[in-house]
């Protein structure tokens, strides 16, 4: 059964023609798009062919890596621990340096916009240069070994923490901050009081993120030098001992693991 | 304008802990927000303003409280002229005059309590604030101040479990522990029903009995007659009538909504 049409009778409805202002745009984006990814998959030299005939290599490196090796295993989970920590006191020292700069960087609560601009300038620089090319550097200049590591997470995550705190904070409403300052506080007072403790919960959340990611992050930093279990990872690979290698790649997982379910556990409980 | 000649000088500025004189404040050359308003506030009163949308009360709030500044005529608290004073100065002048907001403006992760502790924060030492831990002097006396709202008993709930009325109440405890001169109300139950309106109220003049004097923005005249000593209509930035609830002039009423509306027509009518 059909519903009447109440008022019934036929209401005028607009004519589209066959070639409208929306559907030409439509054809134009779906050609840009198609001509994007056809120079994109010659760009990345993108060859099934290769990658057929290289899967069975690899097949039978997994063949040779069993039974993982455990003859290193204290070594390598000390690596482990290595990177762990590496992440930890990188993403710490960026949080503790990213502290000041989301308030200078943040519009509603900087002192002037003659400091936002080049606050935000400043972060943008440090989140472009990845902590993997920062850490490239810092091994040429404090030398090999977690530490450049460190240096590296540090001076990336200090600009994405920041941008991203800076962004929390400029969403929380502004009527809390307006009536602390009424009351005639001093802007410290005002932040740490009325701003704080509605961003104080997603600024954890995010650090904790960036510790997380930076704990992935950094078993790459070892093949540029930068210690951890990615050194080891690296040192393996290249003297084809496919053994250790997956005991390696197993610890990785099971670290990386534990630290996501963890931070998850925390996040949750921040609510 | 007006059936009487409304100013400081027919109420008199003896014993008045604010005296507005002469605002004016325009918008671009031709919008006339305030046309020259004048009046005093004795301590412990409670005056309403009334007026329809865009005859000038948020302006006026704004001038009052030094966010906006007019240009011309002052608004002397304590002897200190709010609008020739800046930074530190105007700090010092605002810990006089406390704000109610439409919005309440709690910090909603805070306890009630915290949030009348946040009525301390000139007076409290930073690190005091930073760490939010106020002295017990402080504690007393934001617990009196819940107190006399009524909500002891909700003083360790979260600000944002509280309903709309007993935030707002919360947010006059703030104002109660600001020890302010002044409250300064906008729209303070624009947002609420009924029944929390009149609690609301109640607590507005529950401070005003404590001494302090209480200028309130109100949409609805009948809630204007039965809580405010004294009342002023404002009109087109003009103040059309200034006088005690008592001897208000209906009339004057009338032509205050003459312009804005049936809604608000009507509302007048039912008087």
């Amino acid at each position: 059964m059909t519903l009447a049409v109440p008022g019934g009778r036929g209401y005028p409805e607009p004519v589209v023609s066959w070639l409208s202002a929306s559907r030409l745009r439509f054809i134009v984006l779906a050609v840009a798009l198609a001509g994007f990814y056809s120079v994109s998959w010659h760009l990345a030299q993108v060859d099934p062919a290769k990658l057929a005939a290289g899967l069975p290599k690899m097949a039978s490196w997994a063949v040779k890596a069993w039974p993982p090796a455990t003859d290193e295993l204290g070594v390598l989970i000390q690596r482990a621990a290595e990177t762990v920590a590496m992440a930890a006191i990188g993403t710490t020292a960026a949080a503790i340096l990213a502290l000041p700069l989301c308030v200078l960087a943040a519009r509603n609560v900087t002192p002037s916009m003659i400091l936002y601009y080049p606050a935000r300038w400043f972060l943008n620089a440090l989140r472009g240069i990845d902590s993997f090319v920062f850490a490239l550097l810092f091994v040429a200049a404090v030398g090999l070994g977690p530490f450049a590591g460190v240096l590296g997470i540090a001076l990336h995550t200090w600009g994405s923490t920041a941008k991203l705190w800076a962004e929390a904070i400029e969403n929380i409403p502004p009527g809390p901050i307006e009536a602390a300052a009424a009351t005639g506080a001093s802007r410290v007072k005002v932040l740490a009081f009325a701003l704080l403790p509605d961003v104080a919960p997603n600024m954890v959340s995010t650090g904790l993120f960036w510790w997380e990611f930076n704990v992935r992050a950094s078993t790459v930093l070892g093949v540029v030098g930068a210690g951890g279990i990615g050194q080891e990872l690296k040192n393996s690979m290249d003297l084809l001992l496919f053994p250790r290698l997956l005991t390696i790649i197993a610890l990785i997982l099971a670290m990386v693991t534990v630290i996501d379910h963890g931070s998850e556990w925390v996040r949750r409980r921040l609510e | 304008m007006g059936t009487t000649t409304p100013g400081v000088s027919a109420n008199g500025t003896a014993g008045a802990v604010m005296v507005a004189e002469g605002l004016i404040k325009r918008y671009g050359s031709d919008v006339r927000a305030l046309g020259g308003v004048s009046f005093a506030v004795r301590p412990g009163e409670v005056v309403a303003v009334l007026g329809p949308s865009g005859a000038g009360k948020t302006t006026l709030f704004r001038c009052l409280t030094g966010l906006t500044r007019p240009d011309a005529g002052s608004v002397v608290i304590n002897g200190r002229d709010l609008t020739q004073a800046s930074g530190r100065e105007l700090r010092m002048a605002r810990r006089d005059v406390a704000l109610i907001f439409q919005q309440f403006n709690l910090i909603r992760r805070l306890t009630a309590l915290q949030n009348v502790l946040a009525g301390r924060l000139a007076q409290a030492q930073t690190w005091r604030v930073v760490l939010r831990r106020f002295a017990r002097a402080d504690r007393q006396l934001a617990l009196g101040c819940l107190d006399t709202v009524g909500l002891l008993d909700k003083s360790y709930a979260r600000a944002d479990q509280l309903s709309g009325g007993q935030q707002q109440r919360v947010a006059i405890a703030r104002a109660l522990a600001q020890d302010a001169k002044i409250i300064l109300a906008d729209e303070p139950v624009a947002s609420l029903d009924p029944e929390s309106s009149a609690t609301v109220l109640e607590s507005l003049r529950a401070a005003a009995a404590a001494g302090v004097a209480v200028i309130a923005s109100l949409h609805q005249v009948h809630l204007a007659r039965s809580f405010a000593d004294r009342i002023i209509a404002l009109r087109e930035g003009a103040l059309l009538e200034d006088a005690p609830n008592a001897s208000f002039d209906s009339r004057a009423l009338e032509q205050l909504y003459e312009r804005a509306g049936d809604r608000l027509r009507n509302t007048a009518a039912t008087l």
